[in-house]
């Protein structure tokens, strides 16, 4: 283990001295939008905002309906900014709401029923034994910035054409990491039902972005 | 509806099963959102393993499914950075405007 040098204590005084400031700053645009401070309002908007708009852009894939989503979770959150307790951060906050108010609007325009997705999962014979013979993937992730883009892409693109309802489960799980009891309640659902459609949520997704590591992209 | 096998089936399906850690394939796969959240019990959890150890082809799908579970996780929170730098403009005045009506305040800045 390396010694600690000279430099490292006023380095990491001014980390915690920069931490401690970011607390305090939250704590005042906390206490100002409590106070109702058009500016704090503005603030929190413009900082909150583009994450806000992100998830919601993702789960609704509307621009104009997640744009909604956000105004919609913004009103709210103004309306309710007295019971909020800064047991996590604000903007963590704001975040829960919108993404709650993009799956109101799933639930609410029924997108997310689930349809079927049998041929993107795996086969079993009538003994319960895996049918298909899977080959080796890779180790190696792709060196180069341009196929690391190539394949976010790639994936992004598979993730899309997942129906709305498994899509949802794999934003939520693998993206947002909500907890498996936290989707299933936001989805209306059960927590046994919310396993087995994020699991096929996964193996639709891993059937579809295969020929990444088959050498057919 | 029940699988009908016969007694020599049943027998040789037992001691498939036993050899891939007291699990079919279907049940290894029933099990993985939980064995991968660390939510299963010591046994289910030895019974995983030994199942990955003895049969190939699921060793191979759960290291496909992790690796896809974990690309997807990497393209999305890419995707999700790159939408963080702007928030537009008329969003950002239509909240505004919302919360002027929300309060009864008067419009302008400030």
């Amino acid at each position: 283990m390396l010694a600690a040098g000279p430099g490292d204590e006023s380095v990491q005084q001014a980390d915690d001295g920069a931490g401690q400031a970011a607390v305090e700053d939250e704590a005042d645009l906390v206490a100002r939008l409590k106070a109702g401070e058009a500016r704090a309002f503005e603030q929190i908007v413009r900082r909150e905002g583009g994450r806000m708009l992100a998830a919601a852009r993702r789960l609704v894939r509307d621009e104009a309906a997640a744009q909604d989503c956000v105004q919609e979770a913004f009103i709210s959150a103004f309306r309710h900014i007295d019971s909020f307790e800064p047991r996590a951060s604000i903007g963590a906050w704001l975040h829960r709401i919108a993404v709650n108010a993009a799956l109101m609007r799933l639930r609410k325009q029924r997108r997310l029923a689930e349809t079927p997705i049998d041929d993107l999962l795996p086969a079993f014979d009538a003994e319960g034994w895996r049918r298909d013979d899977l080959g080796e993937v890779p180790d190696d992730d792709p060196e180069s910035e341009l196929m690391r883009r190539r394949t976010r892409e790639f994936v992004r693109a598979k993730i899309d054409l997942l129906p709305d309802a498994y899509r949802t489960a794999l934003l939520l799980r693998d993206l947002e990491g909500w907890s498996t009891r936290e989707a299933a309640e936001a989805l209306g659902i059960a927590e046994g039902a919310m396993k087995v459609r994020l699991h096929r949520a996964r193996a639709a997704l891993k059937r579809l972005i295969e020929p990444l590591w088959t050498g057919e992209i | 509806m029940g699988r009908r096998r016969g007694l020599w089936g049943d027998i040789r399906h037992w001691m498939q099963r036993s050899l891939h850690g007291g699990m079919t394939c279907e049940e290894f796969e029933a099990a993985l959102v939980d064995y991968l959240d660390g939510g299963l019990g010591a046994l289910a959890r030895r019974q995983v393993d030994l199942h990955t150890l003895t049969c190939p082809n699921c060793r191979r799908y759960l290291r496909a499914y992790d690796r896809a579970r974990k690309l997807a996780g990497d393209a999305l929170r890419h995707s999700e950075e790159q939408a963080l730098r702007a928030v537009p403009e008329d969003l950002v005045q239509a909240i505004l405007a919302a919360r002027r009506v929300q309060t009864g305040t008067p419009g302008g800045p400030g």
